[in-house]
């Protein structure tokens, strides 16, 4: 799903939440020692449908943005700033026709230990082959 | 003069019935896919740092551990089945599900229902047109 990574850098570069995520945007991992705040995103589950016409793929897709500050605010803000660009958004996917991407969950959590919040987002994303 | 009868209660008890059969079997589903997708370690990793194992090997993870712990609930009232993994000495289920800072994700239950959800809408389905 290279086209749909691309797809998802393609709508971060340039937005407000680029701006806010001094860090970056990351597919899977981010590079040791990346700045906070930082997000990443990678692939939960992808699977194929299709009509007697139409190929498609419907994909889990999960982000997790970092950030290390004390109060969860800085977090949420970044939180509202990704789901303002992501979701029920027009997404453009190279080869592909990107019928919906609908925020499925959200979850807060800190890791005690390396004093980090955790903001994890999952998006449903239906795409069908052009 | 015509009658119908609608013998409500009959009706009720045997979708009540069968619905519990068919949460039953969703959740069966979903969790021995969980199981086959759930990763498996292949060494027992670090030690305790306090306590009183402190220097010993930590065996509560042996590999293997949070595959066994993947269950699914029935709830009481019958709305609804919950596949849950995890417990108090494997406090990693979600780590693992989510990814940390540190690990990357390794996904086991989500990509099971998703990779279930016809199978899962099937049971519904079948048991729908048994009480037909």
């Amino acid at each position: 799903m290279k086209e749909l990574f691309q797809g998802i850098t393609n709508r971060f570069t340039g937005s407000a939440l680029a701006s806010a995520l001094s860090g970056g945007l990351h597919l899977a991992k981010a590079p040791p020692n990346t700045p906070y705040p930082y997000a990443v995103y990678f692939m939960v589950s992808g699977k194929p449908e299709w009509t007697f016409t139409e190929d498609m793929e419907n994909v889990l897709l999960q982000f997790s943005i970092f950030d290390s500050d004390l109060s969860a605010l800085g977090i949420c803000d970044l939180y509202a700033k990704l789901d303002a660009l992501y979701h029920d958004c027009d997404l453009a996917v190279t080869g592909y026709d990107c019928l919906y991407m609908l925020r499925e969950f959200q979850q807060l959590q800190r890791d005690e230990e390396e004093a980090v919040w955790q903001y994890n987002t999952q998006f449903q994303i239906m795409l069908e082959k052009l | 003069m015509a009658k119908v009868n609608w013998f409500a209660q009959n009706v009720l008890k045997k979708v009540g019935k069968g619905k519990f059969n068919s949460l039953r079997k969703a959740g069966s589903i979903v969790r021995r896919e969980a199981r086959a997708l759930c990763s498996v370690g292949i060494e027992i990793e670090g030690t305790a740092k306090s306590g009183k194992s402190a220097g010993q090997a930590w065996t509560e993870r042996t590999p293997g551990s949070l595959k066994k712990t993947i269950r699914f609930q029935v709830s009481k009232d019958g709305s609804g089945v919950r596949v849950k993994a995890g417990s108090k000495l494997v406090f990693y289920a979600r780590f693992v599900e989510f990814g940390t800072e540190e690990n990357m994700a390794i996904p086991y239950l989500r990509p099971a229902l998703h990779k279930q959800g016809a199978k899962v809408l099937a049971c519904f389905e079948g048991q729908m047109e048994q009480t037909n």
